[in-house]
């Protein structure tokens, strides 16, 4: 079809790009459809025929050959006589040959002009950020058509939509319509497969839609879908593609439909996830796309140390302590580099602009390495600026440089290589951790010889390091002068998704297993979250390795991984339970305060509030940048503060060893701060934060708070507040996967005379928080704990409870001894008799037990008159009686 | 009429359109596009020889040698390296010209050499 010729039924909306509008034109109707398809099919039938008469010329010019090659020998094929009967003399296989060579043509003609495109989506050349075209209403004019813009399978996917429409009778070709002939491609199978998502989950309710389309004929495009085909041509043109994908398709159609976004929302498919599945697809493609055109690239660079202007060296020293990059980049073995355009143009403009060498600063596994081989990529293709073009990038390995030398010998090999770098004259330095050349024996004259060397304009070098190196060696040192500091901060968690989407390929391909989108987000989502001693995307990446491994095998080959292998991947590493509540754990976490008050008597308020928190945290409800809960824990001693604070361990954490303890009152001077989060210049770390970094899922107990130094509590505002908390070294300790329980005595005295008089526990609280707790803690300090929970004391039969739950534990004790033991009502009544002290809760209760039972069952056992299978009673009065086992 | 007979009635249809619009095609946009796959090549196989560099380095000492022997051998020996190649890539532009010029001929060769030949068949 001609672009330029207006459409008879004209277009409703266009696109207008470089002065020219570009227009959905085509006709849809049943006649127009079958005459296109009977189009196509003579198109096949008339270029079969072509190919047919070629073939058959070809061969009945060849057979007379063969048989006069057979005959005349091979010579016989250059004799004059051949070529006379063939040109020169009139004949029959003069005829075939010349024949032949006309149907040639033809067939030439008829597939090249058809593989031939008269119009192609139209270069982006301008700046990238420049807004891109609206479509608007046509206002008249001469247009272009985009429909042989859109690739084979884009094409058949708007003809099995315009067909569905009319199989159902249907008025207009709508996005819902749209969208089900798109389903049947295979990059969109593929983007389904990513996003976990089975048609049979969504069918019924697409037939739904479809029924309830309005009926009509004939079937035509409605507006909608006549902008969304519009929006994905301007859509493959911002990415500068060259043909429209039905990708393209499926994501405007996306954007534009609210049934299906609502559809999907209910599946668990937002917007976010959506566009960064269709971007992966891209991502893919453009991978290839620039695999190809690398490819032809890298067969004019030189895999050799000479360069193709001949006016280096060669550098036998350099290479044994060093990688070719660029030849490296060649063979193909370094990563393509996705992202980061942002800061290769700093560091090229750097180059450019100044001349001098780059220094990228970042921590591990931000990209650095990649950013480095990005630019050996862009060396081969020669897409770099003309001061880097014809030139080596080589990575000088220093710790192989300085290891096993004495440091005048180092130096000495440090000279040579400079030296042959000089001369060579086509080398461009890559040092990765430069501060090792710093920090090696003779450091500063190994630094002293490589700036000079630098500064005298004899090469450029780009050097790596990390932040806290940079800081503390490189920053202050001579390096200064001569590199230029290029900031790599960790990328975002879209890019971050992003970079893990280009890495898929490869990771696939090894392990022979298909990573969903639920796990390539989850992935960045739960590193970011949980792994902070290391950085995106790297660690990441490291996740998603480990996972393909275990699901490989696991689950043999072909496998998907998803969202919940990467959690456990990442739960094994932290000890986090990260995966899906399970139905089993659903029913602890519903019955929470049941299960809790098997160990602490009475305090319902209190654990009612901790329970809450617990589920809030569980069911991902919590803000993920505080602590999972603060709690102040007041009252007297003995009701059971720590034993709650135990059981929340226990019961939470999976086990008691889950308490990280600090008696505070340890930490009542000033200088105590030091040994919670370490001496400034000792990078060993304090007590708590080590804790914490090594346990960072745990309850923090603080004991006695109030007896700290003010400095102490003033360093838990911020913890309480931001949950993290920096160590001396500098390291950022994450208490974002703790609860924080503070425990204090203070107001024990009203607490009590409160409770005497009748108050209810509100009334106390109240009276605690504007009055008694004043003047120990600050105002801002209590706002920051999700609750201050008062303990009340323990009240008569409350003790009797705990004296059953104590007795239970010396039947415990016992068991593995093969003894039984039990006490009488009237036994248990006389030891709460003497344990009830309300002053002191249940310590008292301990003493006796420990006193009268524990006691008289230990001189038992040391006389010998309790035997395996006997069973100890406990008497009123406190004495113990033997019920010996029946004999066997 | 029955679809069994327009049906091959339109393919020959087809067939003749195609035959009618083939010279126009060979002589318009094949050209077009036969003469820039030619240019591209000849574009390319430039720059495997890297004639470009070679002229752009003319007085750059070969292989870092600096002295003023080696600078003088390597004007020279630079000088006849880019004249050689130049003489390559004129050679190579010339059998492009010549297959260009080919693709322009061939269908007239084809022809006039199938007049040829049938006639004179025909007039033995």
């Amino acid at each position: 079809m001609d672009p330029q010729i207006p459409t008879s039924k004209g277009p409703r909306w266009s696109v207008t790009i470089n002065h020219h509008s570009y227009v959905w034109d085509e006709s849809w109707d049943p006649a127009s459809l079958a005459l296109r398809k009977q189009q196509a099919l003579i198109h096949k039938i008339v270029d079969a025929s072509v190919w047919g008469l070629f073939v058959i010329g070809v061969v009945a010019w060849l057979i007379p050959l063969i048989v006069h090659v057979t005959s005349g020998g091979f010579f016989a094929l250059f004799s004059l006589q051949m070529v006379l009967w063939n040109v020169l003399v009139p004949s029959v296989t003069g005829v075939i040959l010349t024949a032949t060579g006309l149907v040639g043509c033809f067939f030439f003609y008829r597939l090249v002009s058809r593989l031939q495109i008269h119009l192609t989506i139209p270069c982006r050349n301008q700046d990238l950020s420049e807004p891109l075209p609206e479509v608007q209403g046509y206002g008249g004019g001469s247009t272009r058509s985009i429909t042989p813009l859109f690739d084979g399978a884009a094409q058949k996917a708007i003809q099995d939509a315009y067909e569905l429409a009319v199989r159902f009778g249907h008025a207009q070709v709508e996005p819902i319509h749209l969208l089900i002939g798109t389903l049947s491609a295979q990059s969109v199978s593929v983007l389904f497969a990513r996003l976990g998502l089975v048609f049979e989950t969504i069918k019924d309710i697409l037939q739904r839609r479809l029924a309830s389309r309005l009926p009509g004929t004939p079937t035509i495009f409605s507006s909608e879908t006549e902008q969304i085909l519009l929006r994905a041509f301007v859509s493959a043109y911002g990415q500068d593609r060259q043909r429209i994908s039905v990708v393209e398709i499926f994501a405007e159609c996306y954007r534009a439909d609210s049934f299906w976004r609502e559809l999907l929302y209910d599946v668990s498919i937002d917007e976010t996830k959506l566009l960064n599945v269709v971007e992966w697809m891209r991502i893919i493609e453009k991978m290839r796309e620039r695999h190809e055109q690398f490819q032809q690239s890298a067969l004019l660079k030189p895999t050799g140390p000479m360069n193709r202007a001949m006016t280096s060296v060669s550098t036998p020293i350099l290479d044994s302590f060093a990688n070719d990059l660029t030849l490296e980049a060649v063979r193909g073995s370094l990563p393509m580099l996705i992202g980061r355009e942002q800061e290769m143009e700093d560091m090229l403009r750097m180059i450019e602009g100044g001349q001098q060498s780059v220094l990228l600063v970042g921590p591990d596994g931000v990209g650095k390495t990649a950013l480095v081989a990005g630019l050996a990529q862009r060396m081969v293709e020669e897409r770099v600026p003309n001061l880097l073009q014809d030139k080596r990038l080589i990575s000088l390995s220093l710790p192989f440089l300085v290891s096993g030398a004495a440091p005048a010998q180092v130096q000495d090999r440090l000279i040579q290589i400079l030296g042959e770098v000089a001369q060579a004259g086509n080398i461009i330095l890559v040092l990765e951790d430069l501060e090792h050349l710093q920090e090696a024996q003779g450091g500063f004259e190994l630094s002293s010889l490589l700036v000079d060397f630098l500064s005298r304009g004899l090469t450029f070098a780009i050097a790596t390091t990390q932040p806290r190196a940079y800081v503390s060696t490189l920053e202050s040192s001579a390096f200064s002068r001569v590199f230029q500091t290029l900031m790599m901060e960790e990328p975002d968690h879209t890019q971050a998704i992003h970079i893990l989407e280009s890495k898929m390929p490869f990771l696939e391909y090894e392990q022979d297993v298909i990573f969903t989108y639920e796990a390539v987000a989850k992935a960045v989502e739960l590193t970011d979250r949980y792994l902070h001693e290391s950085f995106l995307p790297q660690k990441a990446i490291e996740v998603c390795q480990e996972a393909a491994l275990v699901v490989r095998r696991k689950q043999g080959k072909g496998a998907f991984v998803t969202g919940e292998e990467i959690a456990a991947i990442v739960a094994g590493k932290t000890g986090i339970p990260l995966t899906q509540v399970a139905t089993q754990e659903k029913d602890i976490l519903l019955h929470l305060e049941e299960e809790m008050h098997k160990r602490v008597i009475g305090q319902n308020e209190a654990v009612s509030a901790v329970a809450s928190a617990l589920r809030r945290a569980r069911a991902e409800l919590r803000s993920t940048t505080r602590p999972i809960a603060t709690f102040l824990f007041l009252g007297p001693t003995g009701v059971g503060k720590t034993e709650l604070a135990k059981t929340i361990a226990a019961t939470y954490f999976g086990s008691e060893k889950q308490m990280l303890r600090f008696d505070m009152s340890e930490y009542q001077e000033k200088s105590s701060v030091d040994r919670l989060i370490g001496t400034p210049g000792n990078r060993e770390g304090g007590l708590l934060t080590e804790a914490v970094r090594r346990q960072p899922f745990a309850i923090v107990l603080l004991d006695e708070l109030e007896k700290a130094h003010p400095d102490i509590v003033n360093l838990f505002l911020q913890v309480f507040e931001d949950g993290r908390l920096t160590d001396t070294a500098g390291r950022t300790i994450d208490f974002t996967n703790t609860i924080i329980v503070a425990t204090s005595n203070a107001g024990t005295a009203y607490i009590q005379d409160a409770i005497a008089a009748g108050e209810s526990l509100e009334q106390i609280k109240t009276h605690l928080l504007q009055d008694q707790l004043r003047a120990i803690y600050r105002p801002e300090f209590l706002n920051r704990c999700d609750g201050v929970i008062v303990f009340r004391p323990l009240q008569k039969e409350e003790i009797y409870e705990i004296a059953k739950l104590m007795i239970a534990q010396v039947t415990a004790r016992l068991e593995p001894k093969g003894i039984g033991f039990r006490a009488e009502d009237a036994a248990l009544d006389a030891l709460v008799e003497k344990g009830f002290d309300p002053q002191f809760g249940a310590r008292p209760l301990r003493r006796v037990i420990q006193e009268e039972v524990e006691n008289a069952i230990a001189q038992a056992l040391l006389e010998g008159q309790a035997k395996r299978r006997d069973t100890i009673v406990l008497e009123a009065g406190g004495t113990i009686r033997i019920e010996s086992a029946p004999v066997l | 009429m029955p679809a069994i007979v327009t049906f091959p009635l339109a393919v020959v249809r087809e067939g003749i359109q195609s035959f009618f619009g083939f010279p126009l095609w060979w002589y318009t946009r094949g050209v077009v596009l036969v003469a820039e796959r030619l240019k591209q090549f000849w574009i390319f196989s430039a720059r495997m020889t890297g004639v470009s560099v070679w002229m752009r380095n003319l007085f750059v000492p070969m292989f870092g040698d600096v002295s003023i022997a080696g600078r003088i051998i390597s004007f020279f020996l630079r000088l006849i390296m880019v004249m050689w190649k130049i003489f390559l890539l004129g050679l190579w532009a010339l059998c492009l010209i010549a297959l260009f010029l080919f693709y322009l001929v061939l269908p007239f060769i084809c022809l006039l050499g199938l007049f040829y030949h049938l006639s004179g068949i025909f007039s033995v």
